[in-house]
């Protein structure tokens, strides 16, 4: 089977932290030396909840790569995105329920398992819960 | 395979808890088989039941873990499968379930938590399921009459087997002691019992966090 090689997927804010309407922008690429052979890769900024019960989630922004002819998806190129975040849901770190963001990265090699990536970032600056005393 | 960067610890995540639903609900952790049993080894239980048979088990004993586990291996052996899954006091079938399931090729009905069904209802799905040569799995907490593929049951065993599989990629500082009071309280309701290790590992990760504040504003 082949392997994938390292994938690298990078918000340009290295702190990680938005403001709602705020622009978000990052690049992801595969190291090695040798061409990766891919079908597509599908970027998504979305967010979900975590936590004891029910789930949730919806993607705000979505992107698909595709290698095709002519236009073959090479991933040791860094390729781009961006996008402007909504309003809300804000992130919050609950203890029952979590509002998680990210940048999430799949890829399809044309073998093998497909890949998941994710790059984690904070939407507003709501507090996290408090501590029981 | 799953990459993450390095801001898991700071941000809220799916990450930051191994015993969030996420991690937990059927289908995302595989039945824990012991030693000796296998999906393969129960399929093969199941044809030669004639694909009919009954998973038996207490409240959130693993009993929808197991059928999402079988249900690839059903589908492999060639079955068409048509599940549903009742909630409390869902005493009939939904119209059209039946007459749409049996339409297709090898038919096999999965109904998880059957014993909610009526005694009407419950004699009528069988014997449409029989003339219609079709296969019926179903989940019950107590026998109902259909051969027995299989009894869940969580012992410590399993549930301390469940938890190492759980932290391996997510780490927690619940405590093997943690674990053995959980079982102690929750027993073999697994569902109640990753709650309750859901709850301390909150509760034991709020107060590091608080530590670590209190020790970083401290003077030097």
């Amino acid at each position: 089977m082949i392997e994938a090689p390292p994938i690298t997927l990078k918000l340009d804010s290295a702190a990680g932290e938005y403001q709602p309407g705020q622009r978000l922008s990052g690049h992801f690429m595969a190291e090695g030396a040798v061409p990766w052979m891919v079908r597509s890769a599908e970027l998504s900024i979305l967010w979900y909840t975590a936590g004891k019960g029910d789930e949730d989630f919806a993607v705000h922004h979505f992107e698909r790569f595709v290698d095709e002819p002519g236009r073959p998806l090479d991933l040791r190129l860094p390729h781009r995105f961006a996008t402007a975040l909504p309003a809300s849901p804000l992130s919050y770190d609950g203890r029952i329920v979590k509002v998680c963001w990210c940048a999430r990265l799949r890829i399809y090699p044309q073998q093998g398992p497909e890949t998941l990536t994710e790059a984690v970032f904070r939407l507003g600056d709501v507090s996290a819960a408090p501590a029981e005393a | 395979m799953t990459q993450s960067n390095d801001m898991n610890g700071r941000f809220p995540s799916r990450h930051a808890n191994p015993f969030a639903t996420c991690w937990t609900r059927p289908g995302a952790l595989p039945f824990q088989f012991p030693t000796g049993v296998s999906a393969e080894q129960l399929v093969v239980q199941l044809a030669a039941t004639n694909w009919r048979g009954e998973i038996v088990g207490p409240h959130g004993s693993g009993k929808s873990t197991l059928v999402e586990t079988l249900k690839p291996h059903l589908a492999a052996a060639g079955r068409s499968l048509a599940c549903i899954t009742l909630r409390e006091g869902q005493r009939r079938l939904p119209t059209d379930f039946v007459r749409k399931s049996l339409a297709s090729a090898r038919p096999l009905l999965i109904v998880d938590g059957y014993e909610q069904l009526s005694w009407l209802s419950r004699i009528l799905l069988t014997w449409r399921c029989r003339r219609g040569a079709a296969g019926l799995l179903v989940t019950s907490h107590t026998p109902i009459g259909h051969p027995l593929l299989y009894r869940t049951r969580a012992n410590l065993q399993l549930v301390e087997q469940l938890v190492s599989t759980l932290t391996a990629s997510n780490s927690s500082p619940v405590s093997a002691a943690d674990v053995v009071a959980s079982h102690a309280c929750h027993g073999s309701n697994l569902r109640e019992l990753l709650f309750a290790l859901y709850d301390r590992h909150e509760a034991l990760t709020a107060a590091e966090g608080a530590t670590a504040r209190t020790a970083a504003a401290a003077p030097a």
